[in-house]
């Protein structure tokens, strides 16, 4: 697990919005094990309370669950899950549309354009290959060129 | 953990014991090859005279020297953030000296015999002096005379230590403070004898069975010494040591 | 685990005062990040706790006692300067700290060894400079120390010696046991390790508080933090 830390905000929030990042990326899946809290402290130097106050959190909000002996594990819960990933894709929009709004742009010009982006970044290069195949998959062959190709994401993240 | 300390004393000494051991060694073989080419009376005080001088100052040296390769090589941030009484370490320190003391003796004796069985003096001695000396005799003023030199040794060493670590304890002048704190001590150790001398009168002498030899007649005289100025000045270095082991464990600053 | 209190302590230099009437608590299972310029007083606050200088006036407790061999025992003291005797090998030296030490784990000893990379036979003055700021984190880190005391355990080695020496800080801190107080006049590396942070400035303190709570409260890292202080 690699952790850039901005150092701006509590770090422990930042763990935390790490965790939920690569939930909703389908890098972490339902039922993974992950670190247990000393080596994530060793992994990115963190004081180890800083990672304990982020798993409290964490379990708090139903994303971890600790089993006894075993470790912490991401939730199984689906609409916990899905909750994630709504929250990770709206925070996005949001710095998206600001980000636009200041540099002049109105709201169909925005959706123009995104629709422009979208084709020249995904759709073009899958297209003639796999004519029939959904925009999803598209997407996410992609993700799994930058991340080392594990197959992964079985439509539920 | 006392070992340890010791241990490391040695160790971190050996060089310098290694090397005056050498050094002495080849002074001894030297002598003894110039027996037959030399006065046998030479001989014997190129060998005897160079270690009246050599052996104090070395003692001094390597006492003030243990605790100043501390301070200097900053070891003094290990030696004083160890968890044992000053006592640990000051007798460590005073241990080693007296080890490398007893090792050069040893090897003085040795080499001594040596040179005065080559150059012949020694089947004199057992000639004409064995005879009319009983050998026990001859052991128990060795031992006498080793003690004493030892005791004596201790005494050096602590004064000066304790000059050494006291003057850490100025921001300035320190070589000066060491040397005067040096001068004080020992007039201080003389004016305890003197001390001892008059007001300890009451203590029992220590008697002495002193040998003199008179037309080859041995006679025995039982001389008595005054035990007072040797108490008193025992006293003042057991006092000295306590005051040393004080201001190591609760003044000195690395 | 430790409290250590510093009650108005001042510790002068001729003229110079490294501490002025400080009074600082440092709480119990804390990573303290002592912070501040060279010469604003950390190294001396250090000594202190370890005993090595004794204050002018003030007083400094340890779980309520003065410096004394008792709290020798109880303290982990890893000073900025080589300190172990560079004739000695590695081996040497672990051997000979060890036995003045009732809290040293062998066990823990020999696995940070192994992860530091040292080699036990290498004699201590022939090591290069980061190796040997990796075998003062081994003397200080294999003993369960309630308080353990690093000064710039940092400052001037390489890189993989920096990332190994604040992953064995980390991975040997146990936060219901111990107390750690590191200086450092570098924090961007060392940030995240510090549950508490205290910038001291001439002998006094500039700011002092929880790590997470100043960069919550003030929107900044603390090297922001100390830039801020400092400037």
């Amino acid at each position: 697990m690699k952790l850039k830390l901005d150092q701006h905000s509590p770090i422990y929030l930042q763990i935390i919005d790490e965790f939920k990042r690569q939930i909703a990326r389908g890098d972490l899946r339902p039922g993974d094990r992950i670190p247990s809290q000393r080596e994530l402290a060793m992994m990115v130097q963190v004081n180890p309370n800083t990672v304990q106050r982020a798993y409290r959190e964490m379990e708090l909000m139903g994303i971890t669950e600790t089993l006894r002996g075993q470790g912490t594990f991401i939730t199984q819960d689906p609409e916990r899950l899905a909750a994630i990933r709504r929250e990770m894709a709206s925070r996005a929009l949001v710095g998206f549309v600001q980000e636009m709004h200041a540099l002049g742009y109105g709201r169909d010009e925005m959706i123009e354009m995104v629709r422009g982006t979208w084709d020249e970044l995904f759709a073009a290069q899958a297209a003639p290959a796999q004519p029939g195949a959904p925009p999803q998959h598209a997407a996410q062959s992609q993700r799994s060129g930058t991340e080392g190709g594990e197959s992964r994401g079985d439509g539920r993240v | 953990m006392w070992w340890q300390q010791y241990k490391k004393e040695i160790l971190g000494n050996r060089t310098e014991l290694l090397f005056l051991i050498g050094a002495y060694l080849l002074w001894t073989l030297f002598l003894l090859s110039r027996i037959g080419r030399w006065d046998e009376g030479a001989i014997i005080a190129a060998y005897f005279a160079p270690a009246t001088g050599i052996f104090p100052l070395w003692a001094l040296w390597t006492s003030v020297q243990l605790y100043r390769q501390e301070w200097r090589e900053n070891t003094s941030y290990l030696m004083l953030s160890l968890p044992v009484r000053a006592r640990v370490i000051t007798s460590a320190k005073l241990a080693m000296l007296l080890t490398g003391a007893v090792a050069f003796l040893l090897l003085f004796a040795a080499g001594g015999w040596l040179i005065l069985d080559r150059t012949g003096l020694l089947a004199e001695i057992r000639a004409e002096v064995f005879p009319l000396v009983p050998p026990e005799y001859w052991v128990k003023m060795s031992l006498l005379g080793c003690g004493l030199l030892l005791a004596g040794l201790v005494v050096i060493a602590l004064v000066a230590q304790f000059a050494y670590v006291f003057s850490r304890l100025f921001k300035r002048f320190q070589g000066l403070v060491m040397v005067w704190s040096w001068v004080l001590l020992f007039w201080l150790l003389g004016r305890v004898g003197d001390f001892g001398l008059r007001w300890l009168a009451f203590l029992p002498d220590f008697h002495l069975r002193a040998l003199s030899v008179g037309n080859g007649i041995p006679e025995f005289d039982m001389v008595a010494i005054e035990s007072g100025p040797f108490v008193a000045m025992a006293l003042f270095v057991v006092a000295l040591y306590a005051l040393f082991n004080a201001v190591l464990e609760r003044a000195v600053e690395v | 685990m430790a409290t250590v209190v510093f009650d108005r302590v001042t510790k002068r230099f001729g003229r110079v005062r490294a501490l002025d009437e400080l009074s600082v608590t440092i709480r119990e299972g804390s990573i303290l990040g002592l912070l501040g310029p060279n010469g604003s007083g950390k190294s001396t606050m250090l000594k202190l706790i370890a005993g090595l200088y004794r204050p002018d006036s003030g007083t400094v407790t340890i779980d309520g006692m003065q410096p004394s061999t008792k709290t020798k025992a109880m303290v982990a003291y890893l000073p900025e300067i080589d300190y172990l005797y560079g004739w000695m090998t590695v081996r040497q030296i672990l051997d000979y700290v060890s036995a003045f030490y009732k809290d040293w784990d062998a066990a823990r000893c020999r696995e940070l060894v192994k992860f530091m990379g040292l080699n036990p036979e290498a004699t201590v003055s022939r090591l290069s400079k980061g190796m040997r700021a990796r075998l003062k984190i081994v003397v200080a880190m294999s003993r369960s120390a309630p308080l353990i005391v690093l000064d710039e355990p940092l400052s001037g080695i390489d890189p993989p010696s920096r990332l190994r020496v604040l992953q064995a800080i980390v991975s040997e801190f146990r936060e219901d046991s111990q107390t750690v107080i590191m200086s450092t006049h570098d924090v961007a590396d060392s940030e995240n390790l510090f549950s508490d942070v205290l910038f001291l400035k001439a002998g006094k303190v500039a700011l002092m508080g929880e790590a997470e709570r100043l960069r919550e409260e003030r929107g900044k890292s603390i090297r922001d933090l100390f830039e801020e202080v400092y400037a």
